[in-house]
């Protein structure tokens, strides 16, 4: 999910202790921002610091004015090809550098494991702002736009899409050997590992414990983070819930997009009703004129279903038919239409057996363990709703 | 007919704000200024100033994009857009994007006036929940900007690990130290009177345009381009996604900024922008101009709500000194005024940008740049004396380091109002006492 996405959720459930509440009307408590602080810290380790300290097998930097995608192509899958002779559990890493042209003007270039015809395809586009907005005649000549090398082993790509490169730092990929002697793609290696782990979050908790000595404090700087994990593993991209006990990470559980935007405006929303209902109670210690009594005396559930379920399901479905409606149609843009380097592979027919590769090969986890996802998320309400105000 | 007259009094303050928006640098503290000054030197019913006053800010809020994409010189509501606007300007397309910024405004006004018949139910909700918790909220959104930044180092080339980690917080480092500097600043404008006393309400002018104004415009002077011929098209398409995500994006950021103190267009926009995963210039464009409407006009709006009537921003303050407005009837009345407003200031938007466009094809950047700064240093100088000069000076200073070293120029504005967020969490005061700055 979005950052925001996370920090509100941190602070969401801080909102659920009433001494922290009360604390903030009262003293001027700035600790239920602990809960945000520690919801998106998960992200920030990741991304300020573990990003850094991965070790790449092979960087990729090719030269913007002399691209040569062959080349390219060739290193990727001589990696891959490593990566076979390797021990089961061990992991070669190529780093892919983003090529900055201007101000917000980059070389845009795309990689794609075709994994039915075991090749990688890399394919050189125009130059592109970071939106992704060509600039026309900058599009590379025939022979240096396409390269496509063989790789031997048997590869299981999760994300089964071309990744852009064009902004920001550009992707690592990890191609990991498994126990049947497949290798697996892992997309930025770096990400969801230790910076994601449940241990790292009761270490965390328990020194903000040791610190104050008070036990709520520990509480929300774990569930904080507790929750990021829950919402992240909603994705595609599972964590590594006990690292160092375990050293890779699962499978995300499928139930949403991490960027979609209805999702992470449906969670934000939802978060700043809670977050209302909240106050509402825990004001009404402090004074009267603080509190909404009408929303107190609706009960969580009649309230959460007229103000989050009611607008949400008329959105979503609207949302769906929108969706649904569109999904053929070629999105018309006010300026220059999108013509990256995926969307020229995509135009070309590169892509074509995609849907089939998603269907035959993404792990999809059962159903049972989806609704064991979500129900763990409804739990901990569940327990904040009760237990909260006497926290 | 008293109806009529009252709408021609938003539409002859669209007139004048027009005139003021087009000079860079302004903003709507100064159009609160010269709104009182108008007002003491041609005394008139205080239900038509006030209408005027908002016809000034609907001005200031869709005309006055018109500098930001022509001449480059945004402040801190525009900076949002500031990027795509004037990408598309190099593109020879300044005319579409200025075209595109005022549809997100006017989706903004649709919006304001759908939540209209709710906001006398809605806000005072927040305001009931929110008064004693303001100071965590204000210091978590300060919190999350400076959380959620992430490095800029495009792909560090570095060979060892720490070389990297190094180029990775070299933007992040100095994004910190913005808003230190700019927190210092804060704590010394905000607690000693630097300008003089008869123009102390424009005491934080300087500080805004040194912030966002000038270090745009020396940026444009440096890159010596010509600004290209511009394309002055009769139609063009927005898809319906682009419009629907960035107007409810825009608005809602907007709204959040005009009710909670002290933050801003751009602040709003970025929390709101994340929330609902804004992407793509057109986005950003349309996003931009729906919460800078939003910001500056909601927070008049909420002057207005029956039950409610919240003092947030310059033009509501000033207008609180001559009017007050009590019933439904005014209220709607306002409605009315910002709608047609709202309509006649986009036909001048649409109006100006073609002949700006027409017109600016060929010129020199550097010229242009050129006399926008002189302008922006005689209208401080005009608001706010030597001293102003001064702080300007200074802030520019400061508003220089986030484009030199790729961080975000919201820590100038968070870094700036902390010591008023420290102050309501109780803890400015020692702050203050402890640099010596009371």
């Amino acid at each position: 999910m979005r950052g925001i996405t996370h920090f509100i959720m941190g602070i969401t459930v801080a909102t659920f202790f009433k001494s922290l509440v009360v604390g903030a009307a009262m003293y001027d408590s700035l600790l239920i921002l602990l809960g945000g602080i520690f919801g998106l810290l998960p992200d920030t380790l990741d991304f300020k610091f573990l990003i850094y300290m991965e070790k790449h097998d092979v960087v990729i930097d090719p030269d913007p004015t002399d691209m040569r995608p062959q080349e390219i192509a060739e290193k990727i899958a001589s990696e891959i090809d490593r990566a076979g002779t390797l021990q089961p559990g061990k992991m070669t890493k190529v780093q892919l550098h983003t090529l900055k042209l201007g101000p917000d003007l980059w070389q845009s270039y795309s990689v794609y494991f075709n994994t039915k015809m075991n090749e990688v395809v890399v394919r050189v586009g125009p130059h592109v702002t970071m939106s992704g907005v060509p600039s026309f005649g900058t599009e590379p000549p025939a022979d240096k736009a396409l390269g496509v090398a063989k790789y031997k082993p048997k590869l299981i790509d999760r994300y089964g899409k071309p990744s852009e490169i064009k902004g920001f730092s550009g992707p690592s990929f990890g191609f990991l050997k498994r126990k049947d002697g497949s290798i697996e793609v892992v997309f930025i290696p770096f990400h969801r590992r230790s910076g994601h782990s449940l241990t790292l979050g009761l270490g965390f908790a328990l020194i903000g414990y040791l610190l104050t000595m008070n036990w709520i404090v520990g509480a929300v700087i774990f569930l904080g983070w507790f929750m990021h994990i829950v919402l992240d593993t909603f994705g595609h991209m599972g964590n590594n819930l006990f690292w160092p006990l375990t050293k890779q990470r699962t499978s995300g559980l499928y139930l949403l997009t991490a960027a979609d935007p209805y999702w992470n405006a449906f969670m934000v929303y939802s978060c700043i009703a809670i977050i209302t209902w909240n106050l509402s109670l825990y004001n009404a210690s402090v004074s009267p004129s603080y509190t909404v009594p009408w929303i107190t005396a609706l009960g969580p559930v009649l309230y959460l279903f007229l103000v989050v379920a009611i607008p949400w399901s008329i959105l979503g479905m609207a949302y769906y038919i929108y969706r649904a409606r569109t999904k053929e149609r070629k999105p018309v843009e006010l300026f220059a239409p999108m013509t990256g380097a995926v969307a020229q592979m995509a135009a070309e027919g590169m892509m074509g057996e995609m849907e089939e590769y998603e269907i035959a090969e993404r792990p999809k986890p059962s159903v049972l363990l989806r609704i064991l996802g979500i129900a763990v998320l409804v739990a901990i309400f569940v327990v904040l709703f009760i237990y909260g105000p006497g926290w | 007919m008293e109806t009529l007259v009252y709408l021609l009094y938003g539409m002859l303050g669209v007139i004048i704000g027009s005139l003021l928006s087009i000079l860079p640098g302004l903003h709507p503290l100064n159009f609160a200024g010269i709104g009182i000054f108008l007002y003491l030197a041609f005394p008139m019913d205080p239900l038509g100033m006030a209408l005027i006053f908002a016809g000034m800010l609907i001005a200031y809020a869709i005309v006055g994009t018109i500098t930001t994409t022509f001449m480059g010189s945004p402040d801190d509501s525009t900076m949002y857009m500031a990027f795509p606007n004037q990408k598309y300007l190099m593109y020879g397309r300044g005319y579409e994007a200025s075209v595109a910024t005022g549809i997100g405004s006017m989706g903004s006004v649709v919006l304001l006036l759908m939540l209209a018949p709710f906001a006398s139910t809605i806000f005072p909700i927040f305001r009931k929940l929110l008064t004693p918790h303001f100071h965590w909220v204000l210091i978590g959104v300060t919190v999350y900007i400076l959380q959620s930044e992430w490095p800029k180092d495009w792909g560090s080339r570095a060979k060892t690990r720490f070389g990297r980690l190094k180029d990775g917080w070299a933007s992040l480092s100095a994004g910190w130290v913005t808003f230190f500097l700019a927190m210092m600043l804060g704590f010394i404008v905000l607690n000693v009177p630097i300008t003089p006393i008869d123009k102390a309400f424009q005491n934080i002018m300087p500080v805004f345009v040194g912030f966002f104004a000038v270090p745009w415009v020396l940026t444009n002077m440096a890159s010596r381009v010509n600004i290209p011929p511009q394309t002055v098209s009769n139609t063009f398409y927005i898809s319906k996604k682009d419009l629907a995500r960035g107007t409810t994006s825009g608005f809602l950021g907007g709204m959040f900024a005009a009710y909670q103190p002290i933050v801003t267009a751009g602040i709003g926009g970025v929390l709101a922008g994340h929330s609902t995963s804004t992407q793509g210039d057109v986005q950003f464009m349309i996003s931009g101009s729906a919460g800078r409407f939003a910001y500056y006009v909601g927070a008049f709006f909420l002057f207005w709500v029956p039950l409610l009537h919240l003092t947030r921003g310059g033009m509501a303050w000033i207008t609180g000194v001559i009017y007050q407005p009590r019933t439904d009837s005014e209220f709607w009345l306002l409605m009315a005024a910002i709608a047609v407003a709202a309509v006649f200031a986009f036909m001048l938007l649409v109006f100006l940008s073609r002949v700006v466009a027409k017109v600016i094809a060929g010129f020199s950047f550097k010229k242009i740049s050129i006399a926008v700064l002189i302008g922006i240093i005689l209208l401080v100088f005009w608001f706010s004396g030597l001293e102003g000069l001064v702080i300007l000076t200074i802030a520019t200073g400061l508003g220089l380091v986030p484009p030199m070293f790729r961080t975000r120029r919201l820590n100038l504005i968070l870094g700036f109002f902390f010591p008023i967020f420290l102050n309501m969490a109780g803890l400015g005061a020692g702050i203050s006492r402890f640099l010596g700055v009371y």
